[in-house]
């Protein structure tokens, strides 16, 4: 135990309960809502210039999605006994609809990938033989009609799915800002802002993350970076981190100008504890450079050279996807660096390097849907519909996926 | 490997409809499989929790428990100033020295200058009107020096004064 | 540093006593030994009616001496592991000027330290504190599986065997009185004696304590003197603005206890 306290601390408050899991949980949540979010926008609002990203996006959320319980079942005192959440599920509880939450729009995420690439899947299909066609036909569930008639329907039921998948989202995210701020008895986490902070902060986490997947696939493709859709990302990210950093700042500031008793904690917290990960990291190096950074890439974009556009909107979507990080740390491990007593403090949090919830934990859970994702691309490879609208309608003569 | 009858166009919603269902059904039936049996007993949760929780060992047995066979020392104490103090208090659970009547382990006897300041030590905390003193001050004016079982030597811990 | 030394050796008994108990303990066995005529036992062992109870607890400020012997009786009662709390005493000092000093060494189950020979401090007592068995309870509330739930007597429970140990609950308690238990894995809490005040005998808390600070009451027992106390004396309840409605009620609180 490395760590001291400060003041007085009720005895059993002297523990972080909700560790570096319960960091990564919405921090991965949040990448599957943003990266969604995206993916509607082409699907649902046609906004074409972000139509090489419309599938990837999908993949992406759907990579995330699924290790997103995870860091959950590794922080329960009894993982074997998580699913009694969807069998007895106490409806009192937030935590209650999470399992419902979750699975319908795993549901609606699943489906609407199974019709934007069904036809794929069939072309597979038809263009490999023994195993890998019957894996591909599985996957069709046998039915292989591409007609014209079935794929406009396709294209219909994936519209209304994506339209669906957006409340969802804003659902399942703004939801697990509801579970930390509607307990009355954390003057930290309080607040009716807080699922609509968890909100626009997963929708600035998921651009974000999209901007950075999307250069590196296509320097690994040896595909162009589109000029148009970088600069789309990069106007949706500086809009949104706009809304996140105010809404995160209004908090803090309603907080302080009011003088309320929470201001008794939550001004040392942020003076000592978070000093380092609140004002240094989330608000300055993660919230003030990239918003400079986009702001230029927003306004002057008009003259500016590919190389440094792109270079720009990366570095600060690396600084944005930190800064979202940082914000979930200091929300989740913030609220636990006082007493309820309201009159202690430990002095820091660090977590081990190697224990189960511990920082390499943390970071293979984090690698793991990156890695899903290239497998991902392996089966149902998620940029090649683009290069077929160009060149006529010819399929593509190379079965095999390429990747890496 | 041909494509199915294209007449209606439908019918990969139809299956992939027919599999959803199917799935649904199979979670919604199979949750009965997995609900605890006492489950809504008296509310949303196990029943059988409350018997469990009763049936846990009782550990502190009361003083009448203790003056089945210490009727001395019991009635001693109840004519002192100690009279407020359960047997328990000072000494150990009677359940780690007597079961079912018979002894299973000697009692633990306490009386430790530790155990005596514990509650005679002097605080600003104490109510006025308890008993309390400055245990160096105390040793000092009755000319003793300080040993563990220092303070039994004047005072009968069942009945002190 | 030779209290510590003492009290180190003190704790190494008491633990292994209390793992004795624990382990060999069998419930009959003890109550075989218990006479009717406790005030408690009324209606004792197997026939009790949830229905006929509603248990409340009282707390007298004033009368605390800080000796610890709650906090002893409870953690051998109910084999509560080490370093965690199901009651504890807190020592408060509060200066006709300055910081309020709060503190709680072991939870004050050792007894307390010495005044530093230069507090001036008029203003100081110490408050008892546990589970205050909330009718309105946040955790329970927040409880995903139906793990925690409030009997039909107004006891506020875990059901060890249900508890996916999450720690939603931990952090619903504004008053500190949930721990994560190691060994179970699972949330854990007072449960008033929930094994005691069934079969008609008082919490361990309440009967260890020699100077009655601590009480308990059943609020649909008529001749109950806690029911007394609540009709005619002013009580208070910790952290009253957050409305869970504490079943645990306080003589002699001041505004700087939380």
């Amino acid at each position: 135990m490395g760590h001291e306290l400060i003041g007085f601390l009720f005895p059993n408050d002297v523990h972080i309960h909700w560790t570096l899991m319960i960091v990564l949980y919405p921090y991965v949540t949040g990448l599957v809502a943003g990266a969604f979010i995206v993916s509607s926008l082409y699907h649902v609002f046609d906004r074409e210039e972000l139509k090489p990203l419309g599938r990837f996006a999908l993949a992406a959320s759907f990579c995330f999605l699924s290790v997103a319980t995870l860091p959950l079942l590794n922080h329960l005192g009894h993982p074997e006994r998580g699913p009694m959440v969807v069998v007895t599920p106490n409806f009192s509880s937030a935590m209650a609809g999470f399992g419902i939450l979750y699975a319908s729009y795993f549901l609606v995420v699943i489906l609407e990938i199974w019709f934007v690439f069904r036809a794929d899947m069939i072309r597979y299909a038809a263009e490999s033989r023994g195993f890998k066609r019957m894996f591909y036909a599985t996957l069709a569930l046998g039915v292989y009609d591409t007609s014209e008639e079935a794929r406009a329907l396709d294209h219909k039921i994936t519209r209304i799915l994506a339209a669906i998948g957006i409340p969802m989202a804003c659902l399942l995210h703004g939801y697990v800002g509801f579970l930390f701020g509607a307990l009355k008895s954390n003057p930290w986490w309080s607040t009716p802002l807080m699922p609509v902070i968890f909100l626009f902060s997963a929708v600035v986490s998921g651009i974000a993350v999209l901007i950075v997947l999307y250069q590196l696939a296509m320097k690994i493709k040896g595909m162009p970076i589109e000029r148009e859709t970088i600069s789309a990302l990069a106007r949706w990210l500086w809009l949104f981190m706009i809304m996140s950093l105010t809404l995160e700042l209004l908090e803090i500031m309603t907080l302080a100008y009011e003088k309320a008793e929470e201001w008794e904690v939550i001004g040392p917290l942020l003076a000592n504890q978070l000093s380092i990960s609140f004002i240094s990291v989330q608000m300055v190096l993660g919230g003030l450079i990239p918003l400079i950074l986009l702001g230029i890439v927003v306004v002057m974009g008009a003259y500016m050279d590919d190389r440094i556009r792109n270079t720009l909107s990366m570095v600060a979507s690396l600084l944005l996807l930190m800064q979202v990080l940082a914000m979930r740390w200091n929300v989740v491990i913030g609220g636990q660096m006082f007493s309820k007593s309201m009159r202690g403090f430990r002095d820091t949090y660090v977590p081990g390097m190697f224990e189960k919830e511990g920082i390499l934990a943390a970071a293979a859970i984090l690698i793991l849907p990156f890695l899903l994702l290239v497998v991902f691309e392996r089966i149902l490879p998620t940029f090649d519909h683009l290069g077929q609208k160009t060149g006529d309608l010819n399929l593509d003569l190379d079965s095999e996926p390429r990747l890496g | 490997m041909e494509p199915a009858s294209s007449l209606k166009h439908t019918k990969h919603i139809f299956r992939v409809s027919f599999l959803l269902g199917f799935v649904l059904i199979v979670m919604i039936l199979s949750r009965g499989l997995f609900v605890p049996k006492s489950w809504g007993q008296y509310g949303w949760y196990r029943g059988d929790a409350v018997p469990e929780h009763r049936a846990k060992p009782v550990v502190h047995g009361g003083d009448q428990s203790c003056r089945e066979c210490h009727e001395d020392q019991y009635d001693l104490r109840e004519e002192g100033a100690h009279v407020g103090v359960r047997c328990e208090g000072c000494h150990e659970p009677v359940g780690s020295h007597v079961i079912n009547g018979e002894m299973t382990a000697p009692m633990f006897i306490p009386a430790s200058f530790e155990l005596c300041t514990g509650c005679h030590r002097r605080l600003a905390a104490r109510p006025d009107d308890f008993s309390q003193v400055n245990p160096q001050q105390h040793l000092e004016d009755n000319e003793m020096d300080l040993t563990d079982t220092v303070c039994t030597e004047c005072h009968d811990p069942h009945s002190p004064f | 540093m030779n209290k510590t030394n003492q009290t180190s050796t003190r704790r190494e008994f008491l633990r292994q006593s209390a793992l004795t108990c624990g382990t060999t303990v069998a419930s009959m066995a003890v109550i075989a030994l218990i006479l009717p005529d406790d005030a408690y036992a009324a209606g004792t062992t197997s026939e009790y009616d949830w229905d006929k109870h509603r248990w409340v607890y009282l707390i007298d400020t004033r009368k605390c001496i800080g000796c610890g012997s709650c906090a002893r009786a409870c953690r051998k009662e109910n084999q509560v592991p080490e370093g965690m709390y199901r009651t504890w005493i807190e020592r408060i000092a509060i200066p006709p000027e300055g910081e309020v000093h709060v503190d709680s060494p072991y939870g004050g189950e050792h007894g307390f330290e010495p005044d530093p020979p230069n507090a001036h401090v008029r203003k100081s007592f110490f408050v008892p504190k546990l589970c205050n068995h909330c009718s309105n309870t946040p955790c329970t509330q927040v409880c995903p599986v139906g793990a925690s739930f409030e009997t039909n007597d107004g006891v506020v429970l875990v059901d060890p065997k249900q508890c996916i140990g999450c720690g939603y609950c931990l952090q619903a308690c504004p008053y500190g009185s949930r721990f994560m238990n190691p060994h179970t894995r699972t949330a854990d809490k007072c449960t008033l004696c929930y094994h005691r005040i069934t079969k008609g005998l008082p919490t361990a808390c309440v009967q260890a304590c020699p100077v009655g600070a601590r009480q308990l009451g059943d609020r649909k027992n008529p001749n109950d003197p806690v029911n007394e106390i609540l009709a005619t004396q002013r009580v208070q309840v910790l952290q009253q603005q957050l409305l869970t409605k504490p079943q645990c009620f306080y003589l002699g609180l001041d505004m700087e206890v939380r």
